[in-house]
């Protein structure tokens, strides 16, 4: 029988390390998962394009609405380098809220006292408000969500089409049978 | 730990599988190693070794450096073989031929201490499982006996004496024609 000592020099002597008979890394690299840091970097740059994806569709449609849209002429909407906000630092949400809710306040601001043509149309109006409030809710918890954002902005269009509408009904142009 | 193997856990964490090839160069004859005297199957033990690199993978955001990487990673290459052994624990002799292809591909020593290297691979093998686990996990892989109590759901002095055991078992074996 082989002794203590024996036995511990053998076991002392065995390689640590034994390389397998065949390369296991191509079928060990098909398993690899994704993994969810990945997916959430993934997710997270993805919304960041679409965000300033959005951010710019935004500045699009505004630019094109003040250029074009005759009506619209007297807003002030001033985009430009110095007053573009810093879509890292402020999300794109409230970005687009600021932008839109400075229209609309103006776009008030020139309506007439009174509307009556419309009915209530301050009931619509604060329709619109609480179903963007409710998106704006939403993309508290889902931040750049490119549905929700464009959701908003739909809402805030249709918001400015019907003062817009109001506007020129006020302008007795409706009441006179001319087309809008 | 080398500046070259930090870059590469880091770069590995991040998503990097050329990284993750290069720590898997460095660590897979160790983790084969322990998966296959376990196990005491090629399959088996390509399997298990395999399944541990996955975990790794999956584990290595979390690594924080606490300890070396390499103990992190032999840590969870033992948990995985342990677990498979368990679903087949079994006294499981090794075909010669399959030990005699291990001692050519292990061999790091002189021609001399190979076969007899060869001869203590195969005893190892026929030691009956729990004495083979415990003898493994402390002779070769350096776990205390409270260690792999732990590992194995066994209690200390349990360990103790299968370790006791398969030396004798072992010394028996060695000594046979």
């Amino acid at each position: 029988m082989k002794s203590e000592q024996e036995l511990d020099q053998l076991t002392a002597a065995l390689p640590r390390e034994m390389p397998p008979q065949q390369d296991l890394w191509p079928a060990l690299e098909a398993q690899l998962p994704e993994r969810p840091a990945q997916k959430r970097r993934q997710t997270s740059l993805d919304n960041r394009m679409l965000g300033m994806a959005a951010a710019l569709a935004l500045v699009v449609v505004v630019g094109w609405r003040v250029m074009l849209v005759p009506g619209d002429s007297t807003v002030p909407v001033a985009v430009n380098e110095t007053t573009m906000p810093d879509v890292d630092a402020v999300p794109v949400q409230y970005q687009m809220a600021r932008q839109f809710e400075t229209i609309k306040a103006e776009q008030l601001a020139q309506l007439a006292p009174r509307s009556d043509s419309f009915g209530d149309w301050q009931y619509q109006m604060a329709s619109w408000d609480l179903a963007i409030d409710q998106v704006s809710g939403a993309l508290d918890y889902y931040p750049n969500d490119p549905r929700l954002l464009a959701q908003m902005q739909s809402l805030y269009e249709q918001q400015l089409d019907y003062l817009r509408l109001i506007g020129r009904v006020d302008s007795t142009a409706y009441l006179l049978g001319e087309e809008l | 730990m080398s500046a070259d193997n930090t870059t590469a856990i880091r770069r590995a964490q991040e998503g990097d599988r050329q990284a993750f090839h290069l720590l898997y160069r460095q660590h897979i004859g160790r983790v084969y190693a322990v998966c296959w005297r376990l196990l005491g199957d090629r399959q088996k033990a390509e399997d298990a070794s395999q399944e541990s690199f996955v975990k790794v993978w999956q584990s290595l955001p979390d690594f924080k450096g606490d300890s070396s990487f390499a103990t992190w990673l032999h840590r969870i290459a033992t948990r995985t073989a342990i677990d498979c052994w368990r679903r087949d624990r079994r006294l499981s002799f090794v075909e010669p031929e399959t030990v005699d292809g291990l001692a050519e591909l292990g061999g790091q020593a002189t021609a001399a201490d190979n076969d007899d290297g060869r001869d203590l691979e195969q005893a190892i093998q026929r030691l009956p499982a729990q004495a083979k686990a415990v003898f493994v996990l402390f002779a070769l892989e350096g776990y205390q006996h409270n260690e792999i109590a732990n590992l194995l759901n066994i209690a200390e002095g349990s360990s103790k004496a299968h370790y006791h055991r398969a030396r004798q078992l072992l010394r028996g074996f060695l000594s046979e024609e």
